[in-house]
């Protein structure tokens, strides 16, 4: 075996020739590798972040008010909610399964939270607590239905879906309607940020992560493997940058960096770090990708199943005590189906497949912005409701459809 | 053979499914550096033996040795500590992860509690160089490699563990012309190394290419060991379908050419 591979053009800038480089594969010019990677679907979050991009240049040339400070912070706000219910959906949707009463599980939990804090007068930590176990515990019971007890998750969380709507209307009893105005939940869904700490904390996050990719690329050169190019982490990180301080200095300009914001970025940094970092977090993407080949391996898949919507029971949990914060309401009509629409729309548009097993932390976070941004574009530019849910039920096909495709486009080109 | 103790002994194996003797009194032995060749028509016991050595079914009489040492299974894990790696049919891959992340599924290395993408990397180039493979890159999913490429990464991961004995099931099926010899040669590769391969194959072809000896199960029992390389294919069927048990084909058998066969019997 030769070390040498033949090194025509510039595309072979790899410091790394593995040493058995199949000679049927032939070095192809980039604009080549980026139609088949189109073909393939295999753009990640390049689809998203254009049409993230498309969407606040069209709303912002309809309506200037689209990037003003007071609405950036309204939107960030709502995509807090919609973002952590869709985060989630979205570990459900990585085991290749679906979760269809987070949102409702998200109610009932903010009911009870609000029963228990104003109509019982209990400790607001109680209050919290009970809708955390609550959320925990259900989780597991529909985790042990769908993994111990074999039924399909799409039955079990439908089943749930109803029951928790009738059981939010239980507990509220004969008054439906139920303010969280003027509580900590209203304070919490309030609070801004001073500006230096804001500031701080986009600083933080930008400088660990580009720290840590210089350190990632510094072992794997020291290791003799292929290092990704310190120009792309520059350019990388740089992005990071405008994008992290251009959100922090337009919404400093109002009220600030909201707490439901920074909550949702700081969640998503947790979930991609156990997915990205840990054997847990492998584990679920291989019970995704091939139930069957994760259990052979050792991989306790039982478990993960049942630990994985116990997870998402936290998570609606979260969303629930989010939403009624920021709506300032626990009562019957704090959640509806669109609410479990965005968030799977979310996930999806933001690149995790239905398919399970393809995915990551940062999709429905993505999907969010672009569910939020056409809400709340819509709604300037002066749209119905009844319009908003016409085009995000359209945007959400236009991404299954894209995810559809791109397995086939893999599947194709026999890959 | 060698005058060495066998990666594998397997002597008087009987198994029983209800009214089903699916085997009886079966022999195998495999050597380290030999590869031998398992064949048999469908429902000849193959499976129940596969499964026998993997651990997946237990058997009911005879015993098992793993290097001289006595051993019996409970489950697929104690298989594997013995030092027996199984690369089953259907390969149990993760379509959506990456060559690194299934060679190391369920075993990954780790510094500190988490993952150390790098070192798992290394290692998995070692392996992979180890097998002369071809494998384009280690960071793309197993979903964009061919059918031989995921053998190979099969293959890799079953040398995880530093096993005595490799059982391949079935490698070749589905495989083109060019990526069945590509698995042919990691085969001999295999041999080099000094482990015991035990290959279990519908093609006659295949089996008589790369295989020391070949072992012949029909309806459950023993018949015949046969010599790897100089065994015709007619021979080889004749034992598999039992067309040599008839008076027929022993009253042709007398009167022409005694062939290769060693029956045990």
């Amino acid at each position: 075996m030769s070390q040498d591979a033949p090194t025509k053009d510039g595309l072979s800038t790899a410091t790394f020739v593995p040493a058995a480089v199949d000679e049927r594969i032939h070095a192809v010019n980039p604009v080549q590798a980026f139609g088949r990677r189109i073909r393939e679907g295999q753009l990640g979050v390049l689809p998203v972040i254009v049409g993230l991009v498309v969407i606040v240049i069209v709303f912002q040339t309809i309506n200037g008010n689209f990037i003003s400070p007071s609405n950036l912070v309204n939107l960030s706000t709502s995509v807090a909610y919609i973002g952590m219910l869709a985060l989630g959906i979205n570990l459900v949707l990585l085991l290749g399964e679906i979760d269809l009463s987070l949102a409702q599980l998200g109610g009932l939990s903010a009911s009870l939270m609000g029963v228990l804090l104003l109509r019982q007068g209990a400790d607001p930590w109680v209050a919290v607590l009970a809708m955390f176990a609550l959320g925990v515990g259900v989780g597991f019971i529909q985790g042990w239905f769908f993994a111990v007890v074999g039924i399909p998750a799409f039955v079990v969380t439908l089943a749930g879906l109803l029951a928790y709507s009738g059981l939010t209307l239980t507990i509220l009893g004969t008054q439906k309607n139920l303010s969280v105005s003027n509580t900590f939940v209203s304070d919490l869904a309030n609070f801004y940020f001073p500006e230096t700490l804001a500031y701080a904390a986009g600083a933080l996050i930008v400088i660990v992560y580009a720290g840590g990719q210089v350190f990632g690329a510094m072992r794997r050169q020291r290791a003799g493997l292929t290092r990704p190019s310190y120009l792309g982490i520059g350019i990388r990180s740089v992005l990071l940058a405008a994008v992290t301080f251009g959100f922090l200095a337009i919404v400093n300009q109002d009220f600030g960096l909201a707490l439901p914001f920074a909550v949702l970025i700081a969640v998503a940094i947790i979930i991609d770090l156990v997915l990205r970092k840990t054997k847990y977090g492998r584990a679920i993407y291989a019970v995704g990708g091939n139930v069957e080949a994760a259990r052979r391996s050792g991989i306790r898949v039982t478990w993960v199943r049942i630990s994985v919507f116990m997870a998402a029971g936290v998570i609606a949990a979260l969303f629930g005590l989010m939403k009624a914060g920021v709506t300032t309401n626990a009562g019957s009509t704090l959640v509806g189906t669109q609410d479990l629409l965005n968030a799977i729309a979310a996930a999806v548009i933001g690149g995790t497949s239905l398919f399970g097993g393809r995915g990551s932390a940062w999709a429905p976070i993505l999907g969010a912005l672009v569910v939020g941004s056409i809400n709340n574009g819509l709604y300037l530019i002066g749209f119905s409701s009844d319009a908003q849910q016409i085009i995000t039920a359209l945007v959400l096909l236009a991404a299954v459809v894209l995810d559809a495709l791109s397995r086939r486009g893999q599947r194709r080109s026999g890959r | 053979m060698t005058p060495t103790t066998p990666v594998l002994e397997m002597t008087g194996i009987s198994k029983r499914f209800g009214a089903v003797q699916a085997l009886t009194d079966v022999n195998l032995t495999v050597h380290a550096g030999e590869v031998v060749g398992l064949v048999g028509d469908n429902g000849a016991g193959k499976s129940t033996l596969i499964n026998i050595i993997s651990g997946v079914h237990s058997f009911d009489e005879g015993t098992i040795a793993v290097s001289g040492e006595r051993v019996s299974f409970s489950s697929p894990q104690a298989a594997q500590r013995a030092g027996i790696a199984t690369v089953f049919q259907d390969l149990s891959l993760c379509d959506n992860l990456d060559v690194v992340a299934n060679l190391f599924l369920g075993q990954e290395f780790l510094m500190g509690g988490v993952l150390d993408e790098v070192a798992m990397e290394k290692k998995s180039w070692d392996l992979l160089r180890s097998l002369s493979a071809k494998i384009p890159s280690v960071r793309i999913p197993i979903a964009a490699l061919s059918g031989g490429q995921r053998q190979t990464v099969a293959i890799a991961r079953s040398l995880l563990g530093s096993p005595a004995l490799v059982m391949l099931d079935e490698p070749t099926a589905a495989l083109g012309v060019a990526q069945t010899a590509e698995v042919l040669n990691l085969i001999e590769r295999l041999r080099e190394q000094k482990l015991g391969v035990l290959l279990v194959s519908h093609s006659m072809a295949d089996v008589q290419a790369v295989c020391d000896r070949i072992h012949v199960l029909r309806l459950g029992k023993d018949a015949g060991d046969f010599d790897g390389a100089n065994t015709s294919t007619e021979t080889l069927i004749s034992a598999i379908t039992g067309a040599s048990d008839n008076v027929v084909s022993q009253r042709a058998a007398k009167n022409s050419l005694a062939g290769t066969e060693r029956t045990p019997s």
